[in-house]
């Protein structure tokens, strides 16, 4: 009964969006929620503007449910913590960036968006256009991470980036840092380039205009996997496939 | 898992498009069981799949389309990765129209388009251990498609869906996915 609730609430935060939509990157500068701590329901990434939007559990009355903006920084829940039942959520703190704390296996969803110029070159002043969006899951915390000391060091509240996007899920993190200025520097010495957000905040904010591509609907998609990924190995075929559709 | 484990894993996905106008409750579904998928515990995943299973299985006369695709592994970690990118191509379906950008995406038909033809398309995929016959064949007639539903519920029951997932296209109940759009996107369906 209460998922439903939620479901619902949900569906009514999300039409509130919809009638007054915010421009991306220049999200609400204030938390909507008064300081406190919040279960958190889903929360989900753009990496096109790096927002995060975090939908929480018991928002008091008057207050929206959903957090957006990208001035979100991220610990992971101690194992005592965990132990002791503690789930997923979201603590706003005046005048501090707000903190997620996620189990290990909490999973964003990750919304991708190619990006291109708006006319074949990225020249000054042009306005770069997304393309194509892809729906993938990120879990920052998920990733088999050695060593008590980096594991400590997920216990505080950091900046993250995540890693460099690939077809399926995003596991782990790309950089991290104790602002988003240092998180971005050791991105850009981890992967020689600016995290995506990064690299378009210096254009502005973009278009979203899928030309190219108007003969696909919107749609969605969410999922959950139990299974373990394991050590990763050379892709094995599978012993046999069936049905009719076969996948592009 | 031991070197000489005989495990069988399947990972397969079941598309359906139904006629929004024989349910329009169904936006209302999806996006009701998509939220709870998204909620972050399985078990929550497994039972909104199930109850989508289970609302299709109830409206049979709403189907239109049907498709499905699976493939079967001995290894537990090539499922899951077969897995990521089966999510991957469902998704790469549609446009992802995410909290509040939704409706900033241009997805205007144009008038000619019309609103005669709209269909919604539900993709499930689902993962086990074992093996299901209803799940591994392909889906041709009503009775394949009522059996392999029934197969993802009863598998929700006994708490063997090792993925669940769930797409769905147009994501709001006023966007179109057209007779064009369909055949584009969705060129394996095979009408039933």
């Amino acid at each position: 009964m209460n998922t439903l609730l939620v479901a619902a609430a949900l569906g009514i935060v999300l039409s509130a969006c919809a009638e007054q939509p915010e421009p991306p990157g220049r999200g609400p500068s204030a938390p909507t929620l008064p300081a406190g701590t919040y279960e958190v329901q889903s929360a989900g990434y753009e990496d096109v503007t790096g927002t995060y939007s975090i939908l929480v559990l018991g928002a008091p009355a008057g207050h929206r449910a959903l957090y957006r903006g990208a001035d979100v920084r991220m610990a992971r829940i101690t194992d005592e913590a965990l132990a002791a039942g503690k789930a997923s959520h979201l603590t706003v703190d005046d005048g501090q960036a707000p903190t997620l704390y996620l189990t290990p296996d909490f999973q964003l969803s990750y919304t991708h968006s190619v990006v291109e110029p708006s006319a074949g070159s990225l020249a000054e002043g042009q306005t770069p256009v997304i393309v194509r969006q892809e729906t993938s899951s990120w879990s920052p915390f998920a990733s088999a991470m050695a060593g008590a000391a980096v594991a400590n060091m997920l216990f505080a509240p950091r900046y993250y980036f995540p890693p460099p996007y690939a077809a399926g899920a995003l596991r782990g993190y790309g950089s991290a840092g104790e602002s988003k200025d240092l998180a971005k520097q050791q991105y850009s010495q981890k992967f020689g380039r600016e995290p995506q957000s990064g690299r378009l905040s210096r254009t502005g904010d973009i278009n979203r205009a899928p030309r190219a591509d108007s003969l696909r609907s919107s749609g969605k998609g969410s999922g959950s996997s139990r299974l373990g990924k394991g050590e990763a190995s050379p892709p094995r075929k599978p012993l046999r496939t069936f049905g009719g559709g076969r996948r592009r | 898992m031991g070197f000489f484990s005989r495990k069988r894993y399947v990972v397969t996905t079941v598309t359906i498009a139904v006629d929004p106008a024989d349910v329009p409750s169904v936006h209302q579904l999806l996006s009701g069981a998509s939220t709870r998928v998204r909620g972050g515990e399985h078990h929550h995943a497994s039972e909104a799949v199930a109850d989508v299973s289970g609302f299709l299985l109830s409206r049979p006369s709403a189907w239109t389309h049907v498709s499905n695709h699976g493939a079967v592994f001995k290894d537990e970690g090539a499922a899951a990765r077969y897995g990521d990118e089966v999510f991957a191509d469902c998704a790469a379906r549609y446009l992802s129209s995410n909290a509040a950008g939704a409706d900033e995406v241009g997805l205007e038909v144009s008038a000619a388009e019309g609103r005669a033809s709209n269909h919604v398309v539900v993709m499930l995929t689902v993962a086990y251990q074992g093996a299901n016959a209803a799940l591994e064949k392909t889906l041709a007639t009503r009775t394949d498609v009522d059996q392999a539903l029934s197969g993802i519920v009863a598998l929700h029951h006994r708490d063997a869906l090792e993925i669940a997932a769930l797409h769905y296209a147009p994501a709001h109940a006023n966007d179109l996915l057209t007779d064009d759009r369909l055949l584009v996107n969705f060129p394996e369906l095979l009408a039933v």
